[in-house]
């Protein structure tokens, strides 16, 4: 009985927090429009300043008050108005997978950033807040004790929750924050200015996550960048609960997170599965959520802001970059050793699986952050069939995976943008904790054998490298082939307008679950190969790696092959970088960082920036489209003189 | 059969609203009263959105070898109304029916497979595909990707071009181009669609939609953003289409063009129907002006010339 009230008091507690941070995710997500998938990474950033202000035994401390004064006061906001001016503002008006891409790009940014100020080993510790004081109610020796620092948490909850009720009700700008979103120009016309809505949608977004992080740090301490930033992953459920939109349910979506979460730790049973239920029962949850909530119907979308596509390379193209790809692998086998080596042959198999990306998002337009999920699992079929390691294993790494990926594709087939991104993100996390945790790293590794083909085994790392090249050679000159055809150019135009596609006669969700099962074949082959590299480990196919590619692609260029072959290549590259100390291991923030600042210009990345100049110069000048556009803009001047 | 000479009992040609029969009623007088079905009707159709009615019992039939017109002023439901036709909006109450067939449980696609084509106010083209590839889509429709077919044609450009016929697996370059010619598009095929005009944009859609080879096309404002002479071409377009046995259904505000290519005209308002008649009877009543053409219209008549 006690026990039950403690579970129920520390869920309590836990819904709090999250549901602190959760509203934080809906107050952005209504006001700009963006679904801020670094709200974590703010509140982590917040919890280690206030580390170094005012526990940071190496120099003399700021009280507490004032170290998290800064914290919430100074920096959040800052943080909130760069994020604005810097990367958001220019997405105005841009598709859905652009903007969740920035929002990857500035949780690995503010990753980079915490790494290089608080690197290294230095364990950091937060003390819960009121040391000691605690509130006992029931007997002695059971009842149930309630710690300052629990009160907070409550209190700040509570306190969240009547706040934002009366800025969103009274205050002029909490209204027009509401209206924003609906219709930014006529909130303009009515004398607001959306400019200042969504700076302040920011600043306490910001605000939110800064202020879940200081109350969160003791609970996580020492701090850790990265399980803190993805702490926040839970609050997304709560969020999802609520439609992103309405924040009672986001609150109340929250408490039965946190209850859930709590009674998991208390009761369940201690089976392999469901050893690390409390780390993904929330993503299952959200999963289910994002299920069962009523979906938006299939709706005319209207005219984009742009749309300009990379050239498609034809046949002779591709099989001459095909040729040149795995000549350069025969050289590279041949010269390569240690790192470099390593660098070429992870990332071929990285390309792989952007190459899967480029198919289901690129040309679909369909945002799966799952993708190294179907690689994992590709590896682990490789493993287990047939003694490990043999092009049996190959095909079974194919085929489970592109069948999981059409299972998986089932019900999320009614999602789109946003809420597929999130749905595939609660399947990563999922998959990682009650699959590849139990199955992969805690149970003895498999030895997998290097394939061979008859007379040539593909025992050393060259030949590892080049079976990689030729493997993503022969995809590459498939996947231009299917875009040029039929297939292709449906994809294209489901991704341009569903309701079209529906309209002339085409399954928009035959198609989709097609493309799933398709692009996670294609991970599973990859993740086939990348299991002969290494002894596996879960965190090859972790959330945050599949994120650093799905955000390289994008930079690259997501519609394009070559791409997505850079794409890997740099993933591998950075890897390695970023372990290095010193100035080098600067480099994967800063190429991050100024890679997202060019997606707000460039749609199609860098290998798409020549093309738009040239797009440009076309428009301006001599097309028959463009006669017809001043020809239109003359009869129109016209009519309104008349 | 001349298309005036059938449609509307003669005392049910235009009457004022007080004076109508209650929509259960006029089901009989919004059809032909014997013989040939209707294309695709939509049966006692009413949707809700929220607290709004955006359509009340409405009934609307559209016969094969005519040129239906809807009219109604902004907000009321003739957009909502194709979407219940074409399968995007599921009414609450009605029934669709499609040559005898009750596909109101169907999806859109399928119904697209059955024959009904159509174009969006707001455009809804492939916006990164080119003039050429939007129209084969539609024209492909019927092609199963994993085919032979699909991998030919992906390795030779435009695969071999047997025939002209939109359904069959040889629809190729030339068809495509035919149908360009045919809106008026001739040598836009390889043109960026993120490029084009509103008007040729429309035109666009129109091809799309005849690719899949209709029995029936609805049309919602294909003229606006077309120049006069556009206009005229689309008109005469239409009236083709209807002759070689199409039904249409067109919505549209240009009440020259309507009353040059419709066969009749049915007007909505807030989500009921308060007129069908010819176009010329549509146009002179009086309760119509007032609730479509507006005050101004009138003021305009009255000889003031408002504004």
């Amino acid at each position: 009985m006690w026990n039950f009230l403690s579970y129920t008091l520390i869920g309590i507690v836990v819904g709090g927090g999250l549901a602190v941070s959760a509203s934080g995710v809906v107050v952005t997500y209504s006001t700009t429009g963006v679904f801020n998938l670094a709200h974590g990474a703010v509140g982590m950033v917040a919890a280690f300043t206030m580390w170094e202000l005012s526990y940071n035994p190496a120099h003399a401390d700021l009280p507490v008050l004032v170290g998290i004064a800064i914290v919430l006061l100074v920096e959040a906001p800052l943080i909130g108005l760069l994020v604005e001016a810097l990367f958001m503002r220019r997405l105005h008006g841009a598709s859905t997978e652009r903007v969740l891409m920035v929002t990857i790009g500035l949780l690995l940014v503010l990753l980079g950033v915490t790494q290089a100020v608080w690197g290294g080993q230095t364990s950091r510790v937060v003390t819960a807040f009121f040391p000691g004081t605690s509130v006992h109610v029931g007997p002695v020796g059971g009842g149930v004790s309630i710690t300052g620092q629990q009160l907070l948490t409550l209190g700040v909850a509570a306190a969240v929750a009547a706040g934002l009720f009366a800025l969103l009700r009274w205050l002029r700008i909490g209204m027009a924050m509401r209206a924003v979103v609906d219709d930014p120009e006529l909130l303009a016309m009515a004398g607001a200015r959306p400019v200042a809505v969504a700076r302040a949608g920011w600043v306490l977004g910001c605000f939110l996550a800064a202020l879940a992080g200081v109350l969160l740090a003791s609970a996580l301490t020492p701090l850790q960048p990265f399980q803190m930033s993805l702490l926040v992953v839970n609050g997304f459920a709560a969020a999802a609960f609520g439609r992103l939109r309405s924040l009672p349910l986001t609150f109340l979506g929250a408490l039965l997170l946190g209850l859930l979460e709590s009674y998991a730790v208390g009761y369940l049973p201690q089976w392999s599965f469901l050893q690390y239920a409390p780390e993904w029962l929330p993503m299952a949850l959200l999963f289910v959520v994002l299920l069962v909530l009523p979906q938006d119907r299939l709706r005319a979308v209207g005219r984009p802001v742009v749309a300009v596509v990379p050239k498609v390379a034809g046949l002779r193209a591709s099989l001459f970059g095909a040729a040149a790809l795995v000549a350069a692998s025969l050289a590279a086998g041949a010269v390569l050793s240690g790192t470099w080596l390593t660098t070429a042959e992870v990332g071929v198999v990285y390309g792989l699986v952007a190459l899967s990306l480029v198919l289901l998002t690129g040309y679909a337009g369909q945002v799966s952050l799952a993708q190294l999920t179907f690689a994992g699992v590709g590896a682990y079929m490789m493993g287990r069939v047939a003694g490990g390691g043999s092009w049996l294993g190959v095909l079974a790494a194919v085929g489970v995976s592109a069948a999981l990926g059409a299972v998986v594709a089932i019900p999320t087939l009614r999602l789109s943008g946003l809420y597929l991104a999130l749905a595939t993100l609660a399947l990563a996390q999922v998959a990682t904790f009650a699959f590849f945790v139990p199955e992969i790293d805690q149970k003895a590794p498999v030895t997998i054998h290097r394939l061979g083909l008859p007379g040539l085994p593909l025992d050393t790392d060259g030949r590892q490298e080049v079976l990689g090249a030729v493997a993503f050679a022969l995809a590459g000159v498939l996947v231009l082939a299917m875009r040029r055809g039929t297939f292709g150019r449906r994809l294209v135009a489901l991704s341009d307008s569903p309701v079209a596609y529906a309209t002339v006669g085409l399954d928009v969700k035959l198609t989709r679950m097609g493309v799933f099962a398709l692009s996670a074949g294609v991970a599973g082959l990859a993740g086939a190969l990348r299991a002969q590299q290494v002894i596996l480990n879960s965190s090859y196919f972790d959330l945050t790696t599949g994120l650093v590619l799905l955000l390289l692609l994008a930079i690259w260029g997501v519609r394009t092959v070559s791409g997505a072959l850079l794409a890997g290549l740099s993933l591998a590259a950075l890897d390695i970088l970023s372990s290095h100390a010193g100035w080098a291991g600067q480099i994967p923030g800063l190429a991050v960082g100024a890679g997202i600042v060019l997606l707000g210009r460039a749609p199609n990345g860098v290998l798409g920036l020549r093309l738009d100049q040239a797009v440009a110069r076309a428009l301006r000048g001599r097309t028959p489209d463009g006669r017809e556009r001043i020809a239109e803009a003359a009869a129109r001047g016209g009519a309104d003189a008349a | 059969m001349p298309p005036e000479a059938m449609w509307m009992p003669p005392e049910a040609m235009w009457m004022p609203p007080e004076a109508m029969p209650m929509p259960s009623e006029a089901l009989w007088w919004g059809g032909p009263p014997s013989g040939c079905p209707p294309a695709l009707a939509a049966r006692h159709v009413s949707v809700r959105f929220g607290g709004v009615q955006a359509l009340h019992d409405v009934s609307l039939e559209v016969q094969a070898g005519q040129v239906t017109g809807l009219i109604g002023p902004n907000g009321a439901g003739k957009t909502t109304l194709f979407d219940v036709m074409t399968g995007l909006q599921r009414p609450d109450s009605g029934q669709v029916v499609l040559d005898g067939r009750d596909v109101t449980g169907l999806g859109p696609h399928r119904r697209a497979r059955l024959g009904v084509g159509r174009t969006f106010q707001r455009l809804e083209l492939f916006w990164s595909l080119s003039v050429a590839d939007n129209v084969r889509v539609g024209a492909e429709s019927s092609v199963q990707w994993w085919g032979w077919d699909s991998v030919r044609r992906s390795v030779r450009r435009f695969g071999a071009n047997r025939a002209g016929d939109p359904g069959s697996l040889a629809f190729g370059a030339a068809a495509v181009n035919a149908l360009l010619d045919r809106v008026g598009l001739t040598g836009f095929g390889d043109a960026r669609t993120d490029a084009l005009s509103t008007g040729s944009a429309r035109r666009v859609e129109l091809a799309r939609a005849l690719a899949i080879g209709p029995s029936v096309l609805l049309l919602d404002e294909p003229c606006s953003g077309l120049d006069d002479a556009e206009s005229s071409a689309l008109g005469d377009l239409l009236t083709d289409l209807a002759r070689d046995g199409m039904a249409v259904l067109l919505v549209e505000h240009d009440m020259d063009l309507l009353m040059r290519v419709c066969d009749n005209v049915t007007v909505i308002d807030a989500g009921t129907v308060i007129g069908r008649g010819t176009a010329t009877e549509v146009r002179d009543d009086s309760a119509v002006q007032a609730a479509y053409l507006g005050v101004a219209a009138g003021a305009a008549r009255s000889g003031g010339g408002g504004r």
